[in-house]
């Protein structure tokens, strides 16, 4: 009797449950042991390095290579934390790592000297490399890399072409005879906060999104020396941001050295160094720790920082389920390192907005309605610090993990009032029952404010999701009232945005107005940047440019460059005027790549002085303009095409002012 | 149906999946794109409308995913690092119809002959001949930034906090962008409605 | 149970891109390993065993399970000192990150 089978279906069927019976029959009660016998890192250490020195030939390069070269800890460019210009991400934890480098670093040595060609022994290569670098020896990291690849050579392998390349891209950039070289190099030094080196950390350059940085394998990546410098070579022209790989004792209370909107640019042919220092989280004092505040002025205050012009503040606000949820902005451009508020204006400063899963805004968290006059909710709040320039210096948050770092929690309450039965009915979720009998309230006694306040903020949350017309006129009067009263920037700011989409630009003057003088004669920059492309929008060109010219050097991705430069050619600049400006403020980030508006008036220039017929060109390109403007005066959202104007390049031009929101 | 192979049990950590991964074992490969290929497919269908672009963004992908696995420091988000690198694939696409045929080295106008602009810049073509449906039609109607938001939100049912962090932007930016993008569909959609 | 807005439009989109699957596996794995290797081994897992069933053939395979079977036993005696992965958690809480156990002492240290 003959059996077929396949070798998958042995396997599966036949050999693993065999293999896996027997394991556990004889795991699970080994389990047990093991969990009792569990060893302490070092015990580990030792018993591992001990077996090593008791081995000899080819066993000791095996032992080596389990300990020391193989588990993922070890791989390069692992670290606990990476600190980004946006993000705070942590790796796996788990992956224990009881061996030191200096542990290591010997052992690497043996077995790069001696091992046998493979996988382990390029990763050993490439570990061992790293140590050297992490030693500052880089020299010694590329004769080893070379001694290697010699000795693989030697034996006819094709992992020689591996370490290869590795050489060819630490190898610093070649210089052609007489040219500049392309590529250039970025180096500095990472500094801690009390001017000490950081030393084996990571230092990453990410390149715009969908550039070729992003598209290599490795991103640039270097490893900081015992010194704390840093050095990556061959760097391709373009914008970057920078990125650094920290282990959690190094990150511990420290804030990140770079801010979202920090770029830096590298030009052709020019080295670019850059000191980095982390300094010190900014330590809350008041209100600490589940502080019950009782005052009819809230008094912030932290510690302060060298070098800080100004700080703004966000609070947080639990949401139905106890979780923060997303921050707002408090106060901004807050001169000293204390705020005091009276808590009349908190009570105007309102939540975030939300948009709930059902679509309807009956099912909004009320949480966020009530925002600071909900004296059950725990708030939470922090700060940032910025110099005079505006680049943010440090926060309040960021890794706080050794437990001097824990004792100052930013918690705290307001019970300087009681909630009302119409608030509970609120936070039980009843918000059209609560909205009618807010206006009641309202209606009744005309001086609670609380009630009108709450049934503005209903009836906005409404308009917010539904759009409903009828609820924008009948919150439009209540809004008014608030506003003229102590009030918060905020309270005029939420309608700002409502009135700028729908193009209802009498009201939305009033309340520009209004936020202005409720946020102590500031202006947002982002607010700004909207109000200068509104009046663009209705041919105030000259003024939009005045406006432009106030927030472009406070935000580093230029969102709004485009309108801009818009705004200066219908002011009548050349369009070389143009060029020059639109090289000064770059556009950067994902969406537009910082080479676009240059891009786009050059080819303009090129089409215009081939074309002959300059006068006419300039006269599409105003009347392309003026369509668009007038297209967006009626509604800010459109993204209509733009008639053809007879001329590519002018198209182009405008439809990417049309990607600008 | 193998009896081993092991089940992707959602927003649990993949440790041992992205383990094999990290060993370059072909069947955890398999694995990644059995439990996540129409997911991905779909997300980059709704982001770049055309289906040819839509497959060659999820197999760019999953090619991506697989040699930069190291990159991934959070086992337990592994379905959002997925989505963000087919995010940031389709956003390529996209830029490559409205910045690259605009650089120096063809006239504006003149479209490179890489197929996958090509299909791009015939969108309403190839859309009539795409099966489908109104809202997913809709969707593509939307402008680009929305578009994404609202993907990541409705499809891919990520949070605001998740989608901030694949974006890269700031949690209010998301936020406006769903708002806005979610009105500009029902606009779209009401447009729509038959008479 | 009534449904959410986001979930109707998730079902929506779920229904309306139903006949959208990814096809492209093969093409993915054609580049991430290269052919010889994969064909290899694919034809192999997939290839036929004849055996045939006589004392001798039993004994045999017995013996090869007997060994398989084994296995464990050899490895888990031969087995090196390997640290079990002791996890710490860490916390996101109003904005900074903490450990879960420092941060939990701290707040009942504040409550009490």
């Amino acid at each position: 009797m003959k059996i077929k089978i396949k070798v998958k279906h042995l396997v599966v069927y036949v050999l693993v449950p065999v293999f896996l019976l027997t394991a556990a029959a004889l795991w699970i009660p080994g389990a047990v042991d093991r969990y009792q016998a569990s060893q302490t890192p070092e015990a580990i250490r030792a018993r591992m390095l001990e077996k090593i020195e008791a081995a000899s030939g080819a066993d000791k390069l095996e032992r080596i290579a389990e300990f020391a070269i193989l588990p993922s800890a070890y791989e390069p460019y692992t670290f606990d934390v990476r600190l980004g210009p946006r993000a705070m991400m942590q790796s796996d934890d788990g992956n224990p790592a009881p061996l030191t480098p200096e542990d290591r670093l010997p052992l690497l040595e043996l077995y790069v000297g001696s091992g046998p060609p493979g996988d382990t022994l390029l990763r050993a290569a490439n570990q061992l490399a790293y140590e050297y670098d992490a030693l500052g020896q880089a020299e010694e990291a590329n004769r080893m890399l070379e001694r290697t690849a010699d000795r693989l050579d030697l034996d006819g392998h094709a992992d020689a072409q591996k370490l290869q390349q590795e050489l060819a891209k630490r190898e610093p950039s070649t210089q052609a005879h007489g040219k500049t070289p392309a590529a250039s190099t970025f180096s500095g030094k990472l500094i801690d906060r009390d001017g000490s080196p950081v030393r084996r950390a990571g230092i990453y350059l990410l390149g715009e999104e969908g550039s070729e940085s992003a598209e290599q394998n490795d991103p640039y990546q270097t490893v900081t020396d015992p010194n704390g410098n840093f050095e990556i070579r061959n760097v391709a022209p373009g914008f970057y941001q920078v990125e650094l790989g920290l282990d959690y004792e190094q990150v511990d209370g420290r804030s990140r050295p770079v801010q979202w909107d920090d770029w830096i640019e590298i030009k052709q042919g020019r080295n670019l160094s850059k000191n980095l220092t982390l300094r010190p989280l900014i330590e809350l004092q008041s209100p600490v720790n589940g502080q019950k505040l009782t005052e009819d002025t809230v008094e912030f205050r932290w510690t302060p920082v060298q070098g800080a012009a100004y700080y703004d503040m966000t609070g947080f606000i639990p949401d139905r389920n106890g979780l923060s949820g997303t921050g707002t902005v408090i106060r901004s451009r807050i001169p000293e390192n204390r705020l005091s508020l009276p808590i009349e204006e908190l009570y105007a400063t309102p939540g975030a907005s939300t948009l709930p899963d059902s679509g309807k805004w009956e099912d909004a968290d009320p949480n966020y309605l009530l925002a600071y006059m909900n004296p059950n909710a725990r708030f939470s709040w922090l700060v940032r610090a910025y110099d005079a320039e505006g680049r943010a210096l440090s926060e309040s948050s960021g890794y706080r993990l050794n437990p001097e770092q824990t004792n100052h929690l930013p918690f705290f309450y307001l019970k300087q009032r009681e909630l009302s039965g119409t608030d509970r009915l609120l936070l039980k979720g009843r918000l059209s029952q609560a909205l009618e009998q807010y206006r009641q309230e309202a209606e009744s006694d005309p001086r609670n404010i609380h009630a009108l306040r709450m049934r503005a903020r209903l009836i906005l949350s409404n308009v917010e999701i539904s759009h409903d017309t009828e609820a924008k006129k009948e919150l439009l009067p209540l809004l008014e009232r608030l506003t003229a009263g102590v009030s918060a920037p905020q309270e005029a700011e939420r309608m700002l945005s409502l009135l700028y989409e729908e193009a209802d630009w009498d009201a939305y003057e009033h309340y520009y107005e209004r936020y202005i003088r409720l946020n102590g004669g500031q202006i947002e920059p982002y607010l700004r940047s909207l109000h200068a492309a509104s009046l663009f929008y209705r041919s105030r060109a000259g003024e939009a440019v005045q406006e432009f010219e106030q927030t472009l050097p406070d935000d580093p991705g230029h969102r709004f460059v485009g309108l801009y430069l818009a705004a200066q050619l219908q002011e009548g600049r050349t369009l070389g005027e143009a060029l020059e400006l639109a090289r000064r403020y770059p556009e950067l980030g994902y969406e537009q790549g910082g080479r676009g508006w240059p891009n786009l008036l050059n080819t303009m220039l090129s089409e215009r002085s081939a074309g002959g017929d300059a006068a006419a060109f300039d006269t599409r390109l105003r009347t392309s303009l003026d369509e668009f403007a007038q297209n967006r005066a009626a509604d800010p959202l459109a993204s209509l095409p733009p008639t053809p104007a007879g001329s590519a390049s002018i198209d182009a031009f405008v439809e990417a002012l049309t990607n600008i929101r | 149906m193998l009896a081993a192979r092991i089940l992707l049990v959602k927003g649990v950590s993949h440790l041992d999946l992205i383990d094999r991964l990290k060993n370059q074992e072909e069947s955890a490969l398999r694995e990644l794109m059995d439990g996540y290929g129409d997911l991905l497919l779909r997300t980059a269908s709704l982001l770049v409308r055309d289906r040819q672009t839509a497959e060659e963004a999820v197999q760019d992908a999953f090619v991506q995913a697989y040699l930069k696995i190291g990159q991934l420091h959070d086992s337990a988000k592994l379905k959002s690092w997925l989505i963000r690198i087919v995010v940031n694939r389709c956003r390529m696409r996209q830029r490559t119809w409205s910045w690259r045929h605009l650089l120096p080295g063809g006239m504006p106008g003149d479209l490179p002959a890489d197929p996958a602009t090509v299909s791009a810049g015939a969108d309403d073509i190839v859309m009539a001949h795409w099966e489908q449906g109104r809202l997913a039609e809709a969707v593509g109607r939307l402008d680009y930034p929305y578009r994404e938001s609202v993907v990541l939100y409705y499809f891919d049912e990520l949070s605001i906090k998740e989608i901030a962090e694949l974006l890269e932007s700031g949690e209010n930016t998301v936020k406006s962008r769903l708002a806005r993008g979610r009105r500009m569909l029902k606009r779209i959609l009401e447009k729509e409605e038959p008479t | 149970m009534k449904e959410t807005e986001r979930s109707a439009v998730k079902r929506k989109l779920d229904e309306e891109l139903k006949l959208h699957t990814f096809a492209g596996q093969e093409a993915v794995l054609k580049r991430t390993h290269p052919a010889p290797r994969r064909t290899r081994l694919h034809a192999l897992w997939n290839r036929e065993l004849e055996w045939v069933l006589n004392p001798a053939s039993l004994m045999g395979g017995t013996a090869a399970l007997l060994l398989l079977a084994a296995l464990p036993v050899l490895s888990y005696t031969l087995q090196s000192p390997h640290p079990a992965a002791g996890q710490r958690e860490l916390i996101e809480v109003g904005g900074s990150i903490y450990w879960s156990d420092t941060y939990r002492n701290e707040v009942d240290r504040l409550e009490n």
